[in-house]
């Protein structure tokens, strides 16, 4: 039987506040078929309920489709809606068909001709939903919403200057009437911040400086007029407590990246996580994981929203795997420090002091003449994202293990530049060290690992099918089992994986989605019949 | 240092290229010009530009949309940033003592031949040789003779294998991923397998199948043959 999309049955019953209003993205687990946030839900999980691909039946899967990209290196986490895709790429979404991943509408925005990125790729991984209303940012800094159903802009939000060097390549969260966006550009000098914007209308709600102003708390952990070009960008999508109202968001590096000598201080807020009113933009509670860094050690990952054990009482804990190669975890009320624990090689710590403050190892700071540190500038962990299973309780990270020679050289600010401070020389990785490392949520020991030959760039993914699905730098896709790391599948996807993996499901078929170099996959399982019979 | 050190004729001033260099461009594409974040500029043929004056084009205006412009450099400073990344790529011609014509009938009949392609000549076991004077300068194509484990290439590696029915292959390393390798025997066959069935997997680090020709060679002999090998890839 040939039966219409999905998307036209659900025109009946669209409630009074559109397709997806809040309320059903605070509760998307109970509707595993739908991912509904960039991380599959608020509290930065990238956990799926699906459970049809499972330990056994993984060895069966098999590409049920695969949609070329305008350009290579697609970051994209799809958004999955009743049996539709909503896909990106630098200024551009598509909206296409789960079952085939044909297209039903595209959008796209031209890039000003002059339009150049400052030390970084132009990717766009995501956009968000709320009610009837698509979400996303351009890379010449403007948040764009479009109607679900067509594609078609229904208002445009300037966010930031891109001839400053800024550039939106995040994804939004989208929760309670607000759109929230990061910049990027740390490498350009900016100052950043985070926006919050009316989902409705597109009126910016509220904007907070992750660099404070003369008389602002935190202006006093910057030497001079170092703030002006501080840095502290935003280019990693937060995590949402509906019970709470608190959004957590972390903060990039300081600029200029590897010499610290003109901004002396801690140089709040960035590398930190930050505990931010979603209604007002005020500050709760900030964490600084690595003051005054000049490693490049952007504090832009996904904070874990988890309930743990801690001395054997059930507390509310944010927990980061952090560039920084430690494994925080913090008091969710409070922001308060609990543990850190190293999840890969690092050169830089001796331990910390009972508020979480980093002691710092000597001679691990950028010199003239070059200094050896791990990790390497990319960290130990980057963007692509930690998965937590609610099954295994475990937390699954991307961790690389690397090292480079770290140089400090004067640089001159000018606008729209580079301003990096220094350089580096040959990165050094030892092969078949990098792994996807499993750590006990609540203590970051680790219950197990699986090697890798090259540091990775991919994102993970955790399911109810007891599975790991995270990708390779040679282009492997692979599952393995959520209990031991034991590899239970892959395929070579012919290109390099910098995406993190999610899952979706069609009338009660699981699907699971990943980007190598500029192709979209899906893998489904083997069934009898054409999937549009389904 | 730079893998070949020697800078490139002058045309604007490289130590103060090498200076912007590390300011401008070292952030994305190392402090060597090896690569990490941007591209390896260490080739002679770059992908957007063939000669000083299309380098500085592409330094002025980037390319769109990953590198960014420079307009604010100026003429000599451009000049000179552009003639440093070019040295990267290249060596320009140099005199070197040898008969660059009794060098070819060493290189001949010494068995270059039987791993290295000159001018589509030869097996392609090991690397091709039609430029090697472009990118190789005649000091290091000499140690290279002389003790060829110290000027191995980054990614090179020689392996051997022992298979699940007990074959031992050797051969170099062609490609490799999490949980395969692909490597080539002298023979130039090539072999796929999978790591985790071998049963065994050595990595001959600093290993090569090239011998030394320091006791097989004179020195005026290894004169004449560097003088022919730094011709090739000059532009007469």
């Amino acid at each position: 039987m040939i039966r219409p999309l999905i998307l036209l049955a659900m025109v009946t019953s669209v409630a009074a506040y559109g397709q997806v209003p809040f309320e059903r993205i605070v509760n998307a687990s109970h509707e595993p078929r739908n991912w509904l946030t960039y991380s599959g839900n608020y509290a930065g999980h990238r956990y799926s309920e699906l459970s049809e691909i499972d330990r056994k039946s993984v060895a069966s899967l098999k590409v049920a489709w695969a949609v070329q990209m305008p350009s290579s290196r697609t970051e994209t986490t799809p958004i999955a809606i009743d049996g539709i895709l909503y896909i990106t790429a630098p200024n551009m979404v598509s909206a296409i068909d789960g079952k085939t991943g044909r297209s039903l509408w595209t959008w796209t925005r031209p890039l000003p001709p002059k339009f150049r990125m400052n030390g970084f790729v132009a990717v766009n991984r995501g956009a968000a939903v709320l009610d009837d209303t698509l979400y996303v940012g351009a890379l010449d800094g403007v948040l764009i919403a479009l109607d679900l159903k067509s594609g078609s802009e229904r208002w445009r939000a300037p966010v930031a200057d891109w001839h400053a060097g800024f550039a939106i390549t995040s994804a939004p969260i989208a929760a309670a009437g607000k759109v929230v966006i990061g910049v990027s550009g740390g490498e350009a000098g900016v100052r950043g911040f985070l926006d919050a914007y009316d989902a409705k209308t597109g009126k910016r709600a509220w904007r907070f400086y992750t660099v404070p102003a003369p008389g602002e708390p935190g202006n006093e952990t910057w030497a001079n007029d170092s703030w002006k070009t501080g840095g502290g960008t935003t280019w990693t999508p937060g995590s949402f407590d509906p019970e709470t109202g608190i959004l957590f968001w972390g903060v990039g590096n300081p600029g200029p990246d590897w010499n610290g000598d003109g901004r002396k201080g801690d140089n709040l807020y960035t590398c930190s996580l930050l505990a931010l009113d979603l209604a007002s933009g005020k500050l709760r509670w900030h964490f600084q994981f690595t003051p005054h860094d000049t490693h490049d050690w952007d504090s832009a990952h996904i904070p874990l929203l988890i309930n743990g054990r801690i001395n054997g009482a059930e507390r509310q804990l944010v927990a980061v795997a952090n560039r920084n190669a430690f494994y925080y975890v913090l008091d969710r009320s409070t922001g308060s420090f609990i543990s850190a624990t190293a999840y890969a090689t690092q050169t830089w710590n001796d331990g910390f002091e009972a508020n979480g403050r980093p002691i710092v190892r000597p001679q691990s700071e950028p010199t003239e003449q070059g200094q050896l540190v791990a990790p390497d500038f990319n960290g130990a962990t980057v963007w692509p994202s930690p998965s937590y299973s609610r099954q295994t309780q475990l937390v699954y990270v991307a961790a690389r293990d690397s090292a480079t020679v770290y140089f400090k050289r004067d640089t001159p600010y000018v606008e729209g530049t580079y301003f990096m401070g220094g350089t580096y020389g040959s990165v050094t990785y030892p092969e078949h060290k990098s792994a996807i490392r499993a750590l006990d949520a609540s203590t970051g020991k680790m219950a197990w690992e699986f090697t890798l030959l090259t540091p990775p760039w991919a994102g993970v993914l955790s399911t109810a099918g007891n599975l790991v699905f995270s990708g390779s730098g040679e282009g492997l896709f692979y599952a393995l089992d959520a209990q031991t790391g034991k590899l239970l599948w892959n395929i070579h996807l012919g290109g390099e994986i910098t995406a993190n993996p999610m899952a979706y499901a069609i009338d009660g078929h699981e699907y699971l989605v990943i980007a190598a170099d500029r192709v979209l996959y899906a893998f489904d399982l083997p069934t009898t019949g054409n999937a549009l019979a389904r | 240092m730079p893998l070949h050190a020697e800078p490139a004729a002058p045309r604007g001033d490289p130590a103060s290229g090498s200076r912007l260099f590390e300011r401008n461009c070292a952030g994305c594409h190392g402090i060597e010009g090896t690569g990490g974040r941007g591209p390896n500029l260490h080739r002679p043929v770059l992908a957007h530009a063939s000669n000083v004056e299309e380098i500085a084009a592409v330094i002025t205006t980037g390319i769109t949309p990953d590198m960014p412009a420079s307009p604010f450099l100026s003429e000599a400073e451009l000049t000179g940033l552009a003639t440093y990344v070019y040295s990267l790529g290249r060596l320009p011609p140099v005199a070197v003592p040898g008969d660059a014509a009794k060098g070819r009938l060493i290189f001949e009949h010494s068995g270059c031949l039987s791993c290295h392609i000159l001018r589509g000549e030869g097996n392609g076991y090991g690397p091709e040789l039609t430029n090697i004077g472009g990118v190789r300068s005649a000091d290091r194509l000499r140690q290279t003779l002389l003790d060829p484990k110290s000027t191995l290439p980054k990614d090179f590696l020689l392996v051997e294998v022992v298979t699940p029915t007990g074959q031992t292959l050797r051969g170099v390393r062609r490609n490799e991923d999490t949980l395969t390798l692909q490597l080539q025997d002298v023979t130039g066959t090539f072999y796929s397998v999978e790591k985790s069935q071998l049963r065994s997997l050595s990595r001959l680090t600093g290993e090569t199948p090239m011998p030394s020709f320091g006791k097989t060679l004179s020195k005026r002999q290894l004169d004449d043959l560097v003088a022919y090998l730094v011709q090739q890839g000059q532009t007469p």
